[in-house]
């Protein structure tokens, strides 16, 4: 449970790191998009309103004109524009671009002129007297006059704002681009080094307890796998150098058993070769140099020498290695268990089926 | 487990880019800008006229909401047309442009005397006035005391109106107060409030408006004072006044609702728009003082500022 929580703490704190990320992004975009949107719905659509206005102001001057030619006598017309061209203006009034130092003085006299002018056109509306309604023309069309200059001055100004707003926020985006190729790249190095992390927290200790499985392999019962990661490869590790430890002290008990065994039989041979050895020199002297009997005392001697020699390398083994002896059966490998460690090469073990004696003549 | 951890994970990707889309549809600017173009008049649409007297927008947006009342009762659109002159409604009732009108008295009894039109209801107003009556006034710290110190003085008058126009031109008449050397000034204005506004500041020394304008006026003006001289005879106030080839028809329709709309809530709410009480019937007969000014006016009909003949009495032709 200890690799779980620890592979699940780096997986999802990796997975908070993207997410955030992600919603840092976003919420960073977002923002931007916020001030587009507040571009296009404050400086481009004051700019598209006025520009409104400046058309509506030139279809009532249009509907002045049918009047004053007697081509129309109905003022539906002339008031609804006369209504839309006051909510147009009271929509102008409502973004702050209004209300910037640059615009206010504009703005305030393009109010008035609006007022102006409705009042004339209104006033148009009831003047039974030519010359009155003649008045009220010429003052409306005069307010128009000044309505379109300060209008042509307010979408100027506007748009010149609007522009500025605009290469700025592009400005921002370029460095907000930036920022967040230099974040990503950031957390694409930091999930890269998370996972080479889990992956090392995984295969290390998996690559340790394989080398040792080799070894163990191979009969080195010495060999002990170190790991310090308290986890459950740790668990793995220690169950493994027990093993290995109790393989060795199995090894080390067999050994010192042979070399118990070894001694007796060196003991009790070597007694029995020195009376046979006394036997053949005293054969040897009743003989009288028959050579058939010195052929049979010298196979005795190298038997005995052989016999002896054997048991002195039982004395010097340091290990177990087994070697066939006939179908089934196996016998120990006594010029490979005797030799040093760094010489011993388990690859090299020849799979015999030879029981080691030699027949001779005298048999 | 994992499944559901995958349906959770895949509930939650969804409604995310839900909202996304949601915002972004959402952020979208609207227009937000009155239409420039009026919507076409239905072939079977009722045409009322208007004539405006102080505030055209005003008057269209109050009458719109009687018109529209009228509509739904009548099961037809029913349109109000706003008119800039009182020619322009006597030149929409001879080309059957109009239906008929809501008109002051002097136009009305134009309408007929020349095209047969009928009137057929007037409102009456929330303090139970349906008529007007012409003042001729002046300001308080005038030395005018009558009408016969006029001679040689400024007068503010209004064109083709029965208390701007044809009362004091009536007056003037009788005093032989229009040509010669006792002459007055006339000074023509636009609006009965144009014409208290001169009187107030100056530029004329008397004036001449109906007298519920006058009272509107002096409400809202209390440091304004002024002086009445002479008053005429009470005619009706803003009438229907409907073309005779509809008015025993369409008209008696029309007449029928008005005249019990003050019954219904949606009528109050409509008379209300207007400032009335209620419509109360409206006969020809109301428009005789006009017809006695009419009578002697003589020659100084010409500067009334109406075209065609003056209108005579029924009978008297």
């Amino acid at each position: 449970m200890l690799l779980r929580r620890k592979l699940v703490w780096i997986f999802g704190s990796l997975v908070a790191l993207l997410l955030v990320t992600a919603v840092g992004a976003i919420w960073l975009l977002q923002g931007v998009l916020r001030e587009l949107h507040h571009l296009d719905t404050h400086a481009w659509a004051i700019v598209k309103q006025s520009n409104r206005l400046a058309t509506t102001i030139s279809m009532v001057e249009i509907e002045l004109y049918e009047l004053e030619l007697g081509r129309q006598r109905h003022l539906d017309r002339l008031i609804e524009l006369v209504e839309s061209m006051q909510g147009e203006v009271n929509g102008v009034s409502r973004s702050y671009v209004t209300e910037l130092p640059e615009n206010r003085a504009v703005f305030g006299r393009i109010r008035d002129a609006v007022s102006r002018f409705a009042v004339h056109v209104t006033a148009l509306g009831t003047a039974q007297d030519p010359e009155w309604a003649a008045h009220h023309r010429r003052e409306a069309s005069a307010a128009a006059v000044g309505l379109r200059r300060d209008i042509l001055l307010l979408t100027q100004s506007v748009g010149a704002h609007g522009e500025a707003e605009q290469a700025d926020l592009t400005n921002r985006f370029r460095w907000l681009v930036l920022g967040l190729t230099i974040v990503f790249l950031a957390v694409i190095n930091i999930s890269i080094i998370a996972l080479l992390r889990m992956t090392g927290m995984i295969l290390k200790p998996v690559e340790k307890l394989v080398q040792a499985t080799r070894e163990l392999g191979k009969e080195r019962f010495d060999w002990r796998v170190e790991l310090d990661q308290k986890d459950e490869f740790d668990e793995l590790a220690r169950a493994y150098n027990s093993l290995a430890a109790q393989l060795q002290a199995n090894e080390q008990r067999k050994l010192e058993m042979l070399g118990q065994v070894a001694l007796t039989l060196n003991h009790e041979l070597n007694n029995a070769a020195e009376i046979i050895e006394l036997q053949l020199q005293l054969a040897d002297r009743q003989a009288g140099g028959n050579p058939a009997m010195d052929r049979c005392a010298r196979q005795i001697r190298e038997s005995l020498n052989r016999m002896t020699r054997t048991v002195e390398l039982l004395k010097q083994v340091r290990r177990i290695v087994l070697t066939d002896y006939v179908s089934g059966v196996k016998m120990l490998d006594l010029e490979r268990s005797a030799l040093p460690d760094e010489q011993n090469d388990p690859a090299r073990a020849v799979n015999s089926a030879g029981n080691g004696t030699d027949a001779g003549p005298c048999g | 487990m994992r499944c559901i951890l995958l349906l959770l994970l895949g509930v939650v990707l969804g409604a995310g880019l839900y909202a996304l889309w949601q915002w972004t549809v959402r952020g979208q600017p609207s227009s937000g800008v009155l239409p420039t173009t009026m919507p076409a008049t239905p072939d079977n649409a009722i045409r009322i006229g208007l004539i405006p007297e102080h505030d055209v927008l005003e008057l269209r947006r109050s009458y719109k909401v009687l018109t529209d009342y009228l509509g739904r009762k009548l099961g037809r659109p029913v349109v109000p047309v706003t008119l800039s002159t009182y020619e322009a409604v006597l030149a929409d009732l001879r080309e059957q442009q109009i239906e008929g009108a809501f008109m002051g008295s002097l136009v009305g009894l134009l309408a007929i005397d020349r095209f047969g039109a009928q009137c057929l209801v007037k409102p009456e107003l929330l303090d139970g006035v349906s008529t007007y009556r012409g003042l001729i006034f002046v300001r308080q710290d005038s030395p005018i005391r009558d009408l016969d110190d006029l001679r040689g003085r400024s007068i503010a008058l209004l064109r083709a109106t029965y208390a701007g126009t044809l009362f004091p031109l009536a007056e003037l008449v009788k005093r032989d107060l229009i040509n010669g050397q006792r002459a007055v000034r006339i000074v023509w204005m636009g609006t009965h409030d144009e014409v208290m506004e001169a009187v107030a500041s100056g530029r004329a020394e008397v004036g001449a408006v109906k007298d519920l304008r006058y009272q509107a006026y002096v409400a809202t003006h209390a440091d304004h004072r002024f002086r009445i001289l002479a008053s005429a005879k009470p005619v009706p106030n803003n009438a229907l006044v409907m073309r005779g080839d509809v008015a025993d028809t369409l008209g008696r329709q029309i007449a029928e609702i008005l005249l019990n709309m003050h019954t219904d809530p949606e009528g109050r709410t409509a008379l209300a728009a207007i400032s009335a009480r209620r419509f109360i019937p409206c006969a020809r007969a109301e428009y005789d003082p006009i017809y006695e000014i009419t009578e002697t006016i003589g020659p100084a009909w010409s500067l009334v500022g109406t075209s065609g003949p003056v209108p005579r009495r029924p009978g008297a032709r």
